[in-house]
C-alpha cells in the first residue's frame, strides 16, 4: 500500500504544475486586469499615472511569462504572495478562512454521516413501509429546498423564536450548528437516497442471500457484508461532495456571516485579487487530491475487493 | 472491523474539536450595558490611515484629519483655525494645543509634517487629491503652527484634509521602522480620534475601546464593537435577536427592510447626503449625439416615481448632477421635469418615428434601443432600471438593462462601451473639486460621458481653472458654465439624493448622521437599559 500511495504521489506534481499554469493564466484572463481592479476598489481614479504607479507597486508591469517564473519561484520557497486587499500573506488569510471552513465541513460532514446513514439503513430494511415513503418524501423535499431560504427559516426558528442559537457569527460551537446543518440538508437528501438504492441492490446478490442461508443476522449481514461492498461507491461520490462543500459553501457563510473560504474567494475574485485567487485555486486543488487520496486510502483499508483490485 | 469503525469516528470528532479550538472564540453574542454593538458589511481593515484598504468610517473612529467637513462646512478639527494668505499659496494651521495620540503621545506641527510628507511620497497613488501636486515645502516654526506653502494656489486642499483617508494622522509609534505606512504598512493604529482598537479578528469583529486621550466629547460607552454581516436580512435579524444595537447603510436597508423594522418597533433616523444619483448619458454614443434626443429622455424620467417606487420616498428626488449643499454649485437653473408629451414632441423633431405596428420609435429603419449598464452589485440600481425602462417604454425607447460586475461597469464606463449608466455621485469631500479634476482629466472614467460635448474643451479649462481660481466671483461664474453646460447639452439626469439610514435598538438614543465626529454618527448614541 506504501508503495501505492508513493507511486499516486509522484503522478501529483505534474498535475498540480498543470493547475499552477491553468491558475495563472485563467485569472489573467477575467476581463478588467488586477491594477484597473485594485485602484477601483481603493477608490482611486484610474488614470494613466496611477496604473502604472500600481502596475509596478504589485509586480504587474513584468512580461506575464516572468510573473509566472517569479509567483512559482516564490510558491516553491513556501511564500504564496501578499493579497492586494489586506496587505497580508496569502497563506495566512488562505490559513484562517480554511480553519473556519473546514470547521463548518467537518460539522457538515457528521451530519451528513449521521442523518444519512440512520435514515438510508432503516428506510432500506423496511423496504415500501410507511417508514420508507416518509423518508422518501423528505429527502425529495430537502434536495429541492433552496439553501438561502432554509437558512433564514432555520434562524427566525432557532434564534428569533426559541432563543436557542445565535444568529450569525463564528468561534463557538453554538455558532456551527445551523450552517452546517443549512449545509447538509440537500446532501443528506442524496447520500440517503443513495445508500438506500446501494443497499436494496446489494441485498439481491447471492452472496447475501448464502449469508441468510448461513444464519447470520440482518445487523450482522448489513455491518459485515454489505456495508463493506457498497463502501467505495459511496467513498467516490462523498469524495467529489466534500470538495464541493469546500467551495461551494458561500451562499451558507454570506447568511450566517460564517468568515470561511467561500466568502474570501468572492471578495478576491470581485477585486482581481491575483494572488488570492491563485492561491486559492491552487490550494483547493491540493485540497482535493489530498481527499481523492485519503478516500481511496479508507477503501483500500475497509474494502477487501477494492483492495485486492488496487494493489494487484 | 468494529475497532476500525470506531477509530474513524474517533477522527471525525477529535478533527473537528481540535478545529473549533484553533479558531477563536467570540465572546458574546449580546451586547453588555457599556457597549454598543455596529454591523459592518465588510471587513474594517487594517486602519492604515495612510491607504485606501479600510472602511471609511472605521479610519473616522480611531484617526482625524485637520479639519472636517460637517453639513458641507469645513470645521476644525486638529487645527483649531487656519489663515490663507491672500495669494492662496501659504496656508498656517494653528493646531489644537494638548491633543494626545491615543498612546499618550502628544500630537504636533512635526508629526503632522511628517504625515503629510510620507503621503506625498506616493503622491502618484492618489491622483484624485490635488494639493499633493502643489504642497512645495511644510514649516513647522513651532509645535502647534503648520505652514503649507503651495505652488501655485490649491482650491481643494482644506477639502483633501477633510478626507478620512490619507491625510489622517498617525502617530509616531504607529510609523514603521523603515519606509512609509502606504508601503510598509503600519505598526499600531495609533490616532487621536474617539476610539482606539482593541482587538480585531479579521472577517469576524474589530473591538474598540474609548480613547482616555480624546480631546473632544467623550463617547457615551466604553466599548465599540464591529460585527462583520455581509448580509443586510441577516443583519435585520441579528438587530431583533439583540446580537447587534445599531445598523447603518446608505445602500444595503431596501425601504422595506427600514419601514418594516420602524413598525416592529426599532428606532429609524435618516439623513440626506451630498451625494446624488444620476443617470449618466453617454454623449458620444450614436444613437446619444443628437441632444434632443437626450433632452426627450430627460423629459421622459420621473425621478418622483423612482423616489417614491423604488426607495419608498427615502431618498428626495435630485435637481442636479451635485446636491444643492454643495458651494458654487446650484446656480438656479430650473430642471426637466417629467413631460412625457415634450418628449414625444421633441423625439418626432429629431426625426424618431413608430412605424406601423411597432412598439419603439426608429429612425431610417435604426430601432431607438439603448443600453444601460449598472453594477449588479449595488441593490436598488436593478430597480432604477426597471422604473426608467417603464417610463421610457412609454415615449418609445427600448432601453435593455445590462447589469455587469463591478469591475466589468467601471471599465465599460471609462471605454465609453455605453449609452447609459446608473451611478452615484462620491459626494462629501470629493464634491465639488476631486470630481471636477476628474472631470477633465483625459481617460478618467468622468470624463468619458462628456466626450460628445461640443464645448468639451473650453469645458476642460473653465474646470481646471476651478481648482486653483481664488476670486470667488470669477469661480462662481466658473461653475455658472459648467452647470449650465451640464443641463443644456444633458450628460446627467439627476434622479434622488442619496440617503444614509439607520435602524437601532430602540434601547439607545438616535444616531446623528449629519454629525463628522467619530465615523457612523453613532458614538454619542446612549443607551437606556441598564
Amino acid at each position: 500500500m506504501f508503495r501505492h500511495l508513493c507511486k499516486e504521489i509522484l503522478l501529483l506534481l505534474p498535475l498540480l504544475l498543470f493547475v499552477s499554469i491553468v491558475a495563472f493564466f485563467l485569472v489573467r484572463c477575467l476581463p478588467v486586469d488586477g491594477a484597473t481592479a485594485y485602484l477601483n476598489s481603493i477608490q482611486v481614479p484610474v488614470t494613466q499615472e496611477s496604473l502604472s504607479a500600481i502596475r509596478k507597486e504589485l509586480g504587474l508591469d513584468e512580461p506575464i511569462f516572468m510573473q509566472y517564473i517569479h509567483w512559482l519561484g516564490q510558491i516553491l520557497q513556501g511564500n504564496w504572495g501578499y493579497s492586494y486587499q489586506t496587505k497580508r500573506p496569502v497563506l495566512e488569510e488562505l490559513g484562517r478562512s480554511f480553519s473556519y471552513t473546514a470547521l463548518l465541513t467537518m460539522a457538515t460532514l457528521i451530519w451528513i454521516f449521521v442523518c444519512s446513514s440512520v435514515l438510508g439503513i432503516t428506510s432500506a430494511l423496511h423496504p415500501n413501509s410507511i417508514w420508507d415513503h416518509c423518508v422518501r418524501f423528505l429527502t425529495s423535499f430537502l434536495s429541492s429546498i433552496p439553501k438561502f431560504w432554509l437558512g433564514f427559516i432555520l434562524i427566525i426558528f432557532f434564534s428569533l423564536k426559541l432563543r436557542l442559537l445565535p444568529v450569525q457569527g463564528a468561534g463557538t460551537w453554538q455558532h456551527l450548528i445551523l450552517p452546517s446543518f443549512t449545509l447538509s440538508c440537500s446532501y443528506i437528501a442524496i447520500y440517503t437516497k443513495l445508500l438506500r438504492t446501494q443497499i436494496l441492490e446489494c441485498s439481491q446478490q447471492p452472496f447475501i442471500f448464502y449469508a441468510h442461508a448461513r444464519g447470520f443476522s440482518k445487523g450482522h449481514i448489513m455491518f459485515h457484508h454489505i456495508l463493506p461492498n457498497i463502501l467505495p461507491s459511496i467513498l467516490s461520490s462523498f469524495t467529489i461532495h466534500c470538495g464541493s462543500i469546500f467551495s461551494g459553501s458561500v451562499l451558507v457563510e454570506t447568511v450566517f456571516g460564517w468568515p470561511g473560504l467561500g466568502r474570501m474567494c468572492v471578495d478576491a475574485v470581485n477585486a482581481r485579487n491575483y494572488p488570492m485567487i491563485q492561491g486559492y485555486i491552487l490550494f483547493l486543488c491540493t485540497l482535493f487530491v489530498g481527499i481523492n487520496l485519503l478516500s481511496e486510502c479508507l477503501c483500500i483499508t475497509f474494502s477487501p475487493q477494492y483492495r485486492q483490485e488496487k494493489l494487484q | 472491523m468494529r475497532f476500525q469503525h470506531c477509530l474513524l469516528g474517533f477522527t471525525v470528532l477529535s478533527l473537528t474539536i481540535s478545529l473549533s479550538a484553533c479558531t477563536t472564540q467570540q465572546s458574546q453574542t449580546s451586547s453588555e450595558p457599556d457597549e454598543l454593538v455596529v454591523r459592518t458589511a465588510k471587513d474594517i481593515g487594517d486602519l492604515n490611515p495612510h491607504t485606501m484598504n479600510s472602511q471609511m468610517y472605521a479610519q473616522d473612529w480611531v484617526y482625524e484629519g485637520l479639519v472636517a467637513l460637517e453639513q458641507g462646512e469645513i470645521v476644525p478639527e486638529l487645527a483649531e483655525s487656519w489663515d490663507i494668505s491672500p495669494d492662496g499659496c501659504t496656508y498656517t494651521f494653528h493646531l489644537r494645543e494638548g491633543v494626545q495620540f491615543s498612546d499618550g503621545s502628544l500630537f504636533t506641527s512635526e508629526i503632522a509634517k511628517k504625515n503629510i510628507e510620507a503621503v506625498q511620497q506616493h503622491k502618484d497613488s492618489y491622483s484624485f487629491l490635488q494639493s499633493l501636486d502643489v504642497i512645495e515645502s511644510i514649516e513647522t516654526p513651532d509645535h502647534n503652527t503648520l505652514v503649507l506653502q503651495l505652488s501655485q494656489p490649491c482650491n481643494s486642499l482644506l477639502n483633501d484634509f477633510t478626507y478620512s483617508r490619507p491625510l489622517a494622522l498617525l502617530g509616531e509609534s504607529g510609523f514603521p521602522d523603515t519606509g512609509t505606512p502606504y508601503s510598509n504598512g503600519i505598526k499600531a493604529p495609533v490616532g487621536t480620534g474617539m476610539w482606539m482598537l482593541e482587538e480585531y479578528v479579521p472577517n469576524q469583529y474589530a473591538s474598540f475601546e474609548s480613547n482616555p486621550n480624546y480631546w473632544g466629547q467623550a463617547p457615551s460607552v466604553q466599548e465599540l464593537k464591529a460585527l462583520v454581516i455581509p448580509d443586510v436580512n441577516t443583519a435585520a435579524t441579528a438587530l431583533r435577536a439583540g446580537e447587534i444595537d445599531v445598523m447603518v447603510d446608505a445602500t444595503q436597508i431596501t425601504s422595506e427592510l427600514f419601514q418594516q423594522m420602524e413598525r416592529d418597533g426599532f428606532g429609524i433616523a435618516s439623513a440626506p447626503t451630498t451625494s446624488v444619483t444620476s443617470v449618466y448619458l453617454n454623449t458620444t454614443s450614436p444613437l446619444l449625439q443628437d441632444v434632443i434626443v437626450r433632452k426627450a429622455l430627460a423629459y421622459g424620467t420621473d425621478n418622483t416615481e423612482i423616489s417614491q417606487g423604488v426607495f419608498g420616498g427615502l431618498q428626495p428626488t435630485a435637481s442636479a448632477y451635485f446636491s444643492t449643499e454643495i458651494p458654487y454649485t446650484d446656480v438656479g437653473l430650473p430642471s426637466y421635469s417629467y413631460d412625457s408629451e415634450q418628449a414625444n414632441l421633441l423625439l418626432e423633431e429629431a426625426g424618431w418615428l413608430y412605424e406601423s405596428g411597432a412598439d419603439y420609435r426608429s429612425k431610417n429603419g435604426t430601432p431607438l434601443s439603448l443600453d444601460l449598464i449598472y453594477d449588479a452589485s449595488v441593490t436598488n440600481d436593478r430597480d432604477i432600471g426597471l422604473v426608467l425602462q417603464a417610463q421610457y417604454a412609454k415615449i418609445g425607447v427600448k432601453l435593455n438593462l445590462l447589469p455587469q460586475d463591478s469591475q466589468v461597469y467601471r471599465q465599460n464606463w471609462t471605454n465609453g462601451a455605453f449609452d447609459l449608466l446608473i451611478y452615484s455621485s462620491w459626494g462629501g469631500s470629493y464634491e465639488p473639486y476631486a470630481t471636477l479634476a476628474a472631470m477633465c482629466t483625459s481617460g478618467d472614467k468622468f470624463c468619458t460621458p462628456q466626450l460628445g460635448m461640443a464645448q468639451k474643451k473650453e469645458l476642460d479649462l473653465v474646470m481646471q481653472d476651478c481648482l486653483s481660481q481664488t476670486d470667488p466671483t470669477k469661480l462662481q461664474e466658473n461653475f455658472q458654465y459648467i452647470m449650465t453646460s451640464f443641463h443644456d447639452e444633458v450628460v446627467y439626469i439627476p434622479l434622488t439624493v442619496v440617503t444614509t439610514l439607520a435602524i437601532y435598538d430602540s434601547d439607545f438614543s438616535a444616531p446623528d448622521l449629519t454629525s463628522a465626529q467619530g465615523g457612523l454618527g453613532i458614538s454619542h448614541m446612549t443607551t437606556t437599559h441598564s
